[in-house]
């Protein structure tokens, strides 16, 4: 704990966590609405298409003004969105193509810049290449400012169209009937994925933005049934993946922050994804495991029961072998051992013979009767 | 073209010479349409007729190269909100976090205004459309977890929030159980009876005329319309489905304006 | 008589023709010299004169660490007679490039070929990995004169003795450079006289100049993103040691210093930040710190001025070259 408070106690580690809980919360809240778009890839698309944008504001502005660099990252995203809009409206293509040719040419032409700017050299490209996987480190008390800023008008936008966005998310074509103005509420959220994108491009950088966007709106979904539940969780794990990425990577030296952030909100989906109830794989593997332990002790007394009524005897002992033989193979014990714990079968010594035998109890005829007749057992149940 | 005087206001669908092209050969040619108000009309045609277009386009969510539509004698700009629309149940993706009763709701979103949320009023009003159709008790049951059958209520629950004149299905009883389909089809007939007027986009030739009393049949063009009975005939089955009267192709007969 | 005159016209014109398009004949042709850092250019020129073009690969601001040959970087040294380098140390990603040209071309790696290897460093982060930024002690810096001065010779035997004066000339300069820079550093007084940077560029300048060079926040490269971790440590040591200024890099991106200045600031304790220094390059074409001396005679004012220190007079055997950029002592 005093290491914790240690941490907790230095300017940077305060500034860097406070940066990188308010992208994560960011990013996840505005990250669930791309996610249930099924537009994730889209901001893969915006955060590549930004660095031109970036380049461009540095060569023009100079590398000091993050103003510009940010605005620039932002009238690139703007530009990639309008581009990818145009492509998929009077061509033939479809979305994940016209994402891809534009994710490409938009980052292609910015690495371009990278390497002009570079060659060039001078201050004007000072710190270029630190967007491609951020720079977090570097992180300053008044970035905080312009990050909180674009977040609080985030969020005012989310509340304020609330019901809107969820709709359009929906069914957009439901909502233009109904006469809500869906292009501009897509367009909106696409601008919010932007500036979303544009705040975290310091952080994390361009190429491992789009995790952001997604992880924690994926890890929120598998734990909630409303949708704002799921943006609120999806911002929590996104603010809690920053913070705890900052605070390992400010631990020991030489840990970049950016890919740490990333590194734990992907571990939060797969633990999500695994453990989540009634959706997780765990439960779900538990769920059929449990359906498959029923039919097999169904057929253990379906064929015990058969037996005693050939036998014309409710007591009788089935001998384990004899079983088997019904079955096509042995029962195992622990199916044995559920069925006698259930009060459904008992063991039995069956003189002169000293193999295992087996009886049904009274529970367990009822039990294999009900089986038997499962239309029976429906009316009788509420 | 957008006047605000009433264009044949008579009727409660008034379509005229509406074309849609995708950019290759047209998918509806020169549509002439006219549903009376208060009946119960059937939109029939094989695959790729242009029927869930022709919603569409009359709707606004799909733009005519040619042609106008009129609701009631007014453009559906002015009918926003009083025009039920039911879409494809397959068009939306049904795994999104939300309970049957927040769907219903969502056809309250526009009668709310901007920077409402639904209330205890507008709860109360889902909850009884849901009633409507059956739905009640699976007000709070995810989406996702409905059946395809309870899913297509839902949707309709959500148009009969929005209490509107008219109601237009795309498909409602496509891949619906024979039990949902009775519920959809008597809960469409009491509202043609109590003055609504019901257009459905319907795939299943057998049930047309024991279910509505208007029939459009289309197949790029139209090919007859009117009541059921009338236009039900064994000349118009084959001139709409037949091979002869396949897609229009590369020259149509009327020159093209 | 009037006959002879257009013939010696005409003669005058096909000698002319004849000189100017053959040219010098191959072996006088100047040699086709590149150099990847503009360091080695410019004491390159300083050795060969008219004997060989010499030519930088990196211009000022762009971090030999990191950059990446473009096709038109290697057709430069691809059409190059000589090349100049580092070490792979330094100019990491050009590795590959010299190694396969170094089959057919003559490649010098300078580290290697002008050192004995007691007088090179390790990187204090990693034992075992050379520390390349030779060019910041003058006196071991001169020692590649000699070195440029017999590998041109070996193509161009006619200027061997030109080059052996510039080579003379040059080391009376940088014998110079190098007493100034001592004597500025050493009017700094003993308990100021450390060195933060951006990255661990000043080691052989530290060695010579008796200055501490404190672990900087970036490594020997800066291929490597500073990390929290890292700022706090040099934030942690400027405050134990009272640093009072820190510097900032042409080749680093300045907000990693910026961050570390705001720590130190946050828990308390006064830094500024003492001036840009030219570490991994050169200054502009142009301006005097677009040269060799130039660029050790920035660093140091720069250096000496931000810890306290004053700056001694410019010495005489570099008066010339002050003149010459006008430059007032």
């Amino acid at each position: 704990m005093s290491v914790l408070a240690d941490l907790l106690a230095s300017h940077i580690v305060r500034t860097v966590l406070a940066g990188a809980a308010l992208l994560g919360a960011i990013a996840g809240m505005l990250g669930a609405f791309a996610v249930l778009r099924r537009q994730s890839l889209l901001g893969d698309a915006l955060a590549h298409a930004a660095l031109p944008g970036v380049c461009l504001g540095f060569l023009i502005a100079g590398g000091r003004d993050l103003g510009s660099i940010l605005a620039g990252a932002f009238l690139a995203g703007a530009l990639a969105a309008l581009a990818m809009m145009l492509i998929t409206s009077r061509t033939r293509l479809k979305t994940d193509a016209a994402l891809g040719i534009v994710l490409s040419v938009f980052f292609a032409a910015g690495v371009v810049l990278l390497t002009v700017a570079q060659a060039r050299g001078g201050a004007g490209s000072l710190g270029l290449a630190t967007f491609l996987f951020g720079q977090a480190a570097a992180i300053l008390r008044s970035d905080l400012w312009i990050m909180g800023g674009i977040g609080l008008a985030a969020l005012a936008l989310v509340l304020a169209f609330w019901k809107e966005f969820k709709l359009v998310s929906f069914d957009p074509d439901y909502a233009r009937a109904l006469g809500l103005p869906v292009a501009l509420l897509e367009a909106t959220l696409t601008v919010m994925v932007a500036m979303a994108i544009v705040v975290g491009l310091q952080l994390v950088g361009v190429v491992l933005m789009v995790a952001l966007l997604i992880a924690p709106a994926a890890a929120a979904r598998q734990w909630t049934a409303s949708l704002g539940g799921m943006v609120v969780l999806s911002a929590a794990i996104g603010a809690a993946s920053g913070a705890a990425g900052a605070l390992v990577s400010a631990s020991t030296r030489g840990l970049a922050t950016g890919p740490l952030v990333v590194l734990i909100a992907t571990a939060a989906v797969l633990v999500s994804l695994m453990v989540a109830p009634g959706r997780g794989l765990l439960w779900q593997a538990l769920a059929a495991r449990r359906a498959r332990a029923r039919i097999g002790e169904g057929r253990v007394l379906a064929a015990m029961q058969g037996l005693a009524r050939a036998h014309g005897d409710t007591g009788y002992a089935t001998e384990g072998g004899m079983l088997a033989t019904a079955l096509g193979g042995a029962p195992t014990p622990a199916r044995l051992a559920a069925l006698e714990r259930r009060g459904l079968i008992r063991a039995v010594v069956h003189p002169p013979e000293t193999t295992p035998h087996w009886e049904l109890t009274a529970a367990g005829h009822a039990e294999a009767a009900a089986l038997a007749d499962p239309a029976g057992r429906a009316e009788r149940s509420p | 073209m957008d006047d605000h005087s009433l264009h044949e206001p008579g009727h409660a669908l008034h379509v005229e010479d509406l074309t849609v092209s995708y950019g290759g050969g047209p998918v509806l040619w020169d549509i002439d349409l006219d549903i009376p108000p208060g009946v119960m009309c059937a939109i029939v045609g094989p695959n790729g007729a242009g029927k869930s277009t022709l919603i569409k386009a009359a709707l606004g969510l799909v733009r005519p190269v040619a042609g106008h539509v009129r609701f009631f004698g007014r453009p559906v700009t002015r009918m926003r909100g009083r025009i039920g629309y039911v879409p494809q149940r397959h068009s939306v993706d049904w795994d999104f976090p939300a309970s049957a009763r927040d769907v219903v709701e969502m056809g309250l979103y526009r009668s709310l205004g901007w920077f409402r949320r639904p209330g205890a009023a507008a709860r109360a009003r889902a909850l009884a459309a849901l009633a409507e159709v059956g739905m009640q008790d699976y007000a709070d049951r995810q989406i996702a977890q409905l059946s395809g059958g309870q899913q297509q209520r839902v949707f309709i629950a959500r148009a009969l929030v929005q209490d509107a004149p008219i109601l237009i299905l795309d498909e409602p009883m496509a891949g619906v159980d024979a039990a949902t389909e009775e519920v959809i089809v008597a809960l469409l007939k009491r509202l043609r009876d109590a003055g609504r007027t019901v257009i459905v986009v319907h795939h299943d030739l057998t049930t047309v005329r024991s279910y509505f009393d208007w029939l459009v049949m289309l197949n790029v063009r139209i090919v007859a319309q009117g009541p059921v009975a009338r236009v039900y005939t064994p000349e118009n089955l084959r001139a709409t489905y037949g091979r002869q009267l396949a897609m229009i192709a590369a020259a149509p007969d009327d020159a093209l304006p | 008589m009037t006959t002879a005159k257009p013939f010696r016209g005409r003669m005058a014109c096909a000698l002319a023709i004849v000189l100017a398009t053959a040219g010098p004949s191959a072996a006088e042709q100047p040699l086709n010299v590149l150099a990847t850092v503009g360091m080695i250019a410019d004491v390159a020129r300083g050795v060969v004169g008219d004997c060989a073009q010499v030519a930088a690969l990196l211009g000022a601001g762009s971090d030999p660490h990191t950059h990446r040959a473009t096709p038109a970087d290697v057709r430069k040294l691809a059409a190059a007679d000589l090349i100049f380098y580092v070490d792979p140390a330094l100019e990491a990603r050009l590795a590959d490039v010299l190694a396969g040209l170094s089959g057919r071309t003559s490649t010098v790696g300078l580290a290697r070929a002008a050192f004995e290897p007691a007088l090179l460093l390790e990187d204090p982060d990693s034992p075992g990995t050379l520390d390349p930024h030779l060019w910041m002690d003058v006196s071991r810096w001169a020692r590649i004169a000699p070195v440029i001065a017999d590998a041109v010779a070996a193509r161009r035997p006619d200027c061997a003795a030109a080059m052996a004066d510039n080579v003379a000339a040059l080391t009376g300069q940088f014998d110079a450079l190098h007493g100034w820079v001592g004597a500025a550093i050493a009017s700094i007084p003993e308990a100021r006289r450390i060195l933060v940077t951006a990255h661990d560029a000043f080691g052989y300048f530290a060695d010579a100049y008796g200055i501490e060079a404190s672990e900087a926040i970036e490594g020997i490269s800066t291929e490597s993103e500073a990390s929290i971790g890292d700022i706090r440590a040099v934030a942690d040591f400027i405050i134990e040691r009272a640093v009072p200024a820190v510097f900032v890099e042409t080749t680093i991106n300045p907000r990693t210093i910026e961050a570390l200045v705001a720590e130190v600031r946050a828990r308390g304790h006064d830094v500024v930040i003492g001036g840009e220094l030219f570490s991994d390059a050169m200054g502009d074409d142009g301006t005097p710190e677009g040269s060799y001396i130039g660029m050790m005679r920035a660093n140091t004012i720069t250096i000496t001025e931000a810890l306290g220190g004053t700056v001694p007079d410019w010495p005489e055997a570099l008066a010339g070259w002050a003149v010459d950029r006008g430059i007032s002592r």
